[in-house]
């Protein structure tokens, strides 16, 4: 915390040079201009326009801008073209036009979205640095901002590092805006809050907070917007560098902080509490807080069937201890504890070793840093030469070191299942974790067995024990006090039992289900009876749903509960669509919409007198 | 005083069981068998019955004095002098506990795992290893507790089963025939393996509810005490009354007839191990961790994370000072009983009987807030 205290302690007010503020504009347009040439001496990037605008071409304005980072045809018909052209065949009296010409320019003639007066010149310099257009006027001491970033960027793709099977398939971007509109598409809610701050001296990178108002919890929402903004760093490229300064520990080989790649994950984790940080030119979002149960869990967990989902969890906790253990508990048991095997598989891992030089430590070793290295070579090369690499190494290190003797093949086959296991999770960062603290292990077990190998874990352990993201323990839902999180631990439970939201990261509002059970008809017994229940019982919501959604519902017989059941979804889904629609057509549509808008406005309402009540938090 | 994070009800059970499990469940069956032949295993929980008690009078005491360790109210209850001594002496008991830990498990990882490997590695490992754990705060001994209680209580549980094919139950006969004054005899010596529970003396104010610290403490030492009962049962009944007092460690032999058909694993016994190990380090952690908490206090300390290492070479040096394991078996047996019993047992009823008579203390609890915030 010694860290911590450090970054708190250096906090400061708002830094002028980051923002600006301490230069006035002058009411001479040769003094602006001068001011501007001076500070961008050098940089000929900036495109300087000088036009004269009235019907007698008697007021001097010059245009101010980054070429390449503006929209330039939004700034030609939106500004330029309303300026010089059209401003002139409105037949005002050259009164009005001499009385305020400024505020007519901004108020009348100029037909962008955008457009604020700023006092400050240095301030309106660093907008116009980050893409905004400058309209700098002869007499008047105000310098209009036009908003016309516009430059070229990657679409929105399919993220890289995430992908599903099944799930939306669009991923952020490089532009912060975009990426805000990703997540307000999903979010049609006004506690949807994002906040913008800059941070970083030289880059003036745009941050933005995102939370859900009345679902975060407001400890952590602080503590994020005070180490954000007690960062005083020249540059901030990534967001990388601002997870390295806003973690709670910084020696830790665990990620404190979640990264993302995904929309709807992060629309996911703002809904159980959690504070976003999108950071301009990356896509990738941060999540905080984090624990180690979110690392290992993916978003499709909660789009297929729960029993998948939460088989495929079980897997991912399997392959991490594999991913962890296996190769030094292998070393552990053939080098100090054979007599724990049975007795065939002893003498037959016995018998693969002879004429191995060397010791099974070694052996290790060796396996396990060349496939590090395949691992970095395949990721670094470009597709076709990497999977060359992937084929030579399968080859050579292998098959070749297995008939060459210079290693054992079960050894071969361990770190085969150890690297396959640590690709299987679900988060790159806890992956390479586990893959750093697996070669600790494995020295740990060498010198000291298995006795070595328990220390190890229990060392692992204590760290994970005393380790904290904002405040929550990372172990939990494992320890403290909210074992009903287990629901979305090792497994993953129905939905339609995950009423709660989880309390270790949600501040308030912790209901998030209101049907109490299933809305189609109970699906179990044999086919005959459950279709007669289905008819019997599910009355008027199931009648509906089929209306609704799937037509075919109420014909599939056998299936009559899973019908059902996928009956309502569909219903759900295209209101949803509807809602979609009618909302691009009109702001109005969002009126319209019963299914879970209706039942976040209930939230809202209830949560005075819900089970809410607000979190306790500690000490 | 340093401001450490509360723990909750289920961190206290979870430590104090935790802490209880450690060397003392390997060589309890011998223990008992000695002292009451047959009727060894009855011993369990009637030490445990006396256990619970006087750990309800310890937690009593802490609610006296809401907000303070023993450290803080010892010296006004029983007046300074003989509060110093018997903090001093409780101090040195946690020490001289400590180097038993680190020892006995030294000595039976040697026996079963580590042949060739020096006492010396494996107690100064283990070591090094508690005092990582030591230098955090109570709420990561809480939350390691919660984590660990289920790793080596299923087990334990779960490879009775493949023993109990082995198990004559007419071992445990004849019943009740020992006479009453060897059976309360027997008592004394079998509470001495439930020694651990006097640490709440210590760790009552770091409960986030420290009325649930009650509560908390019966439900773990019956939990420890049913579990103890059980290996105690399944090992005299495995070999018999002689058979169980020829071996050191009676009960880890017991894992080790056990062959499960069909497993990776031929010998449950190299799990049980690993579990043990687990186990004997979070008591041996939370003794230590009640050692450096009591001198740091002692001494007025703000922090006592520097205190942990030149702690754990005294006891390192102190582990290493019996010969052999029969020395450090007679050793341990006349250092529970003549330290143990009056430290844990007799002083801190001592200590309640006198400041009840004084009338000293928050009689009702009313320092303490009725609803606390909650730890987590």
């Amino acid at each position: 915390m010694g860290f911590l205290g450090m970054l708190t302690a250096k906090k400061q007010k708002k830094k002028p040079e980051l923002e600006g503020g301490k230069d006035k504009a002058s009411s001479s347009l040769d003094k602006n201009l001068r001011y501007l040439k001076d500070k961008l001496e050098d940089c000929d990037d900036i495109v300087y326009r000088e036009f004269r605008v009235g019907n007698r071409q008697q007021f001097r304005f010059v245009l101010v801008y980054v070429d390449g980072l503006i929209d330039r045809d939004m700034i030609d018909q939106e500004v330029l073209n309303s300026l010089m052209l059209q401003a002139r065949q409105a037949n005002l009296s050259p009164g009005i036009l001499t009385g305020d010409v400024f505020s007519l320019a901004l108020r009348s003639a100029l037909t962008t979205g955008e457009v604020k007066e700023e006092e400050y010149i240095d301030k309106s310099m660093i907008s116009l640095l980050s893409g905004d257009s400058l309209v700098l006027v002869d007499g008047f001491k105000k310098v209009l901002v036009i908003g016309s970033k516009g430059w070229p960027s990657r679409g929105v793709q399919e993220p890289q590092t995430e992908v599903v099977i099944r799930g939306s398939r669009d991923g952020f971007t490089e532009t912060m805006r975009v990426n805000t509109a990703l997540l307000r598409r999903r979010l049609r809610d006004p506690n949807l809050k994002i906040k913008q701050i800059k941070v970083g001296v030289r880059t003036r990178t745009d941050i933005a907070i995102a939370y859900m108002d009345n679902i975060v919890d407001k400890n952590v929402l602080e503590q994020v917007e005070n180490r954000l903004e007690s960062i005083n760093i020249d540059a901030v490229l990534e967001s990388g560098y601002l997870e390295e300064f806003i973690e709670d520990s910084w020696h830790s080989p665990f990620p404190q902080v979640q990264n993302t790649e995904r929309p709807d994950r992060v629309a996911a984790a703002l809904l159980e509490g959690r504070v976003a940080i999108i950071t301009d030119n990356t896509p990738f979002v941060l999540l905080v807080p984090v624990t180690l149960n979110i690392l290992f869990q993916s978003a499709e967990d909660y789009y297929e069937r729960w029993f998948i989902g939460s088989f495929i969890r079980i897997l991912r906790y399997v392959s991490a201890l594999i991913s962890l253990v296996l190769p030094a508990g292998y070393i552990a048991i053939t080098s100090y504890h054979p007599g724990l095997m049975p007795s065939d598989l002893a003498l037959y891992i016995a018998g693969t070793r002879i004429g191995v030089p060397f010791p099974a430590f070694l052996e290790a070793v060796i396996m396990e840093l060349t496939l590090e290295l395949l691992r970095e070579a395949g990721v670094r090369l470009p597709g076709p030469i990497g999977q060359t690499i992937g084929i030579v190494g399968g080859l050579v290190i292998g098959q070749a070191a297995v008939q060459a003797g210079l290693v054992s093949p079960i050894m071969v086959i361990v770190v085969a299942i150890t690297a396959i296991s640590s690709f299987a999770l679900s988060s790159y960062s806890i992956g390479i974790s586990l893959r750093i603290l697996r070669f600790a292990l494995i020295i740990f077990s060498a010198v000291l067995g298995l006795y070595g190998l328990m220390l190890g874990l229990l060392i692992i352990l204590v760290h994970l024990c005393s380790l904290k993201s904002f405040g929550i323990p990372y172990l939990s839902p494992l320890v403290g006090n909210t074992y009903y999180e287990l629901e979305d631990s090792f497994i993953r439970v129905p939905l339609i039992t995950m009423h709660r939201r989880p309390k270790t990261l949600a501040g308030a509002n912790m209901i998030r289900i209101r049907n109490k059970e299933a809305i189609g008809p109970f699906s179990g017994g044999s086919a005959g009876v459950g279709q007669k229940g289905g008819k019997a019982g599910s009355g008027g919501d199931g009648e509906k749903d089929n209306k609704d959604g799937s037509p075919g519902a109420s014909e599939k017989g056998g299936k009559a509960g899973d019908g059902e059941g996928l009956g309502t979804g569909e219903g759900e889904h295209s209101a949803g669509n509807r809602k979609d629609k009618a909302c691009r057509e009109k702001a109005g549509g969002g009126d319209e919409n019963s299914g879970r808008g209706g039942n976040g406005g209930k939230d809202g309402i209830k949560n005075g007198g819900g089970p809410g009540g607000g979190r306790d938090t500690d000490g | 005083m340093d401001n450490q994070e509360k723990i909750t009800s289920n961190q206290l059970m979870a430590i104090m069981i935790s802490l209880l499990i450690g060397i003392g469940i390997m060589s309890l069956p011998r223990t008992v068998t000695e002292a009451a032949g047959p009727d060894g295993w009855l011993l369990v929980p009637a030490g445990g019955v006396i256990v619970i008690i006087t750990s309800v009078i310890i937690s009593k005491l802490g609610l006296l004095f809401p907000g303070k360790t023993v450290v803080e109210y010892a010296g006004d209850v029983i007046t300074k002098p003989l509060g110093l001594i018997f903090l001093l002496g409780l101090f040195v008991y946690f020490v001289i506990f400590c180097a038993f830990e680190a020892r006995v498990l030294a000595e039976v990882t040697k026996q079963f795992l580590l042949d060739r490997t020096p006492t010396e590695a494996l107690v100064i490992t283990i070591l090094l290893a508690c005092a990582y754990l030591v230098r955090q705060d109570i709420a990561t001994i809480g939350r390691m507790g919660e984590m660990l209680v289920p790793v080596f209580v299923i087990p334990t549980f779960l490879f009775l089963l493949p023993v109990i094919p082995q198990m004559d139950l007419t071992n445990l006969l004849p019943f009740m025939r020992t006479p009453p004054l060897k059976f309360l005899t027997g008592i004394g010596t079998t509470v001495t393996s439930f020694l651990g529970f006097e640490t709440l003396l210590l760790f009552h104010p770091f409960m986030a509810r420290p009325r649930d610290a009650t509560k908390a403490m019966v439900t773990s030492l019956a939990a420890v005490t049913f579990m103890y009962t059980l290996v105690v049962i399944a090992t005299m009944a495995t070999f018999g009354m002689v058979g169980v007092q020829r071996i050191i460690w009676p009960a880890f032999s017991m894992y080790r007839v056990i062959t499960v058909p069909g497993a990776f694993i031929e010998n449950v016994h190299g799990v049980m191990m690993a579990i043990w190990v687990v186990a004997v380090y979070t008591t041996l952690a939370v003794f230590f961790f009640a050692a450096v908490i009591l001198l740091s206090r002692l001494l007025g300390l703000k922090e006592h994370s520097f205190i942990v290492l030149p702690l754990a070479f005294l006891i390192y040096f102190l582990a290493l000072v019996p010969g052999n394991i029969s020395q450090v078996y007679s050793y341990l047996d006349a250092f529970s009983v003549y330290m143990g019993v009056p430290l844990c047992f007799i002083l801190p009823v001592f200590i309640f009987i006198v400041a009840r008579v004084r009338g000293m203390g928050d009689e009702r609890g009313k320092g303490h807030e009725k609803y606390p915030k909650k730890g987590t």
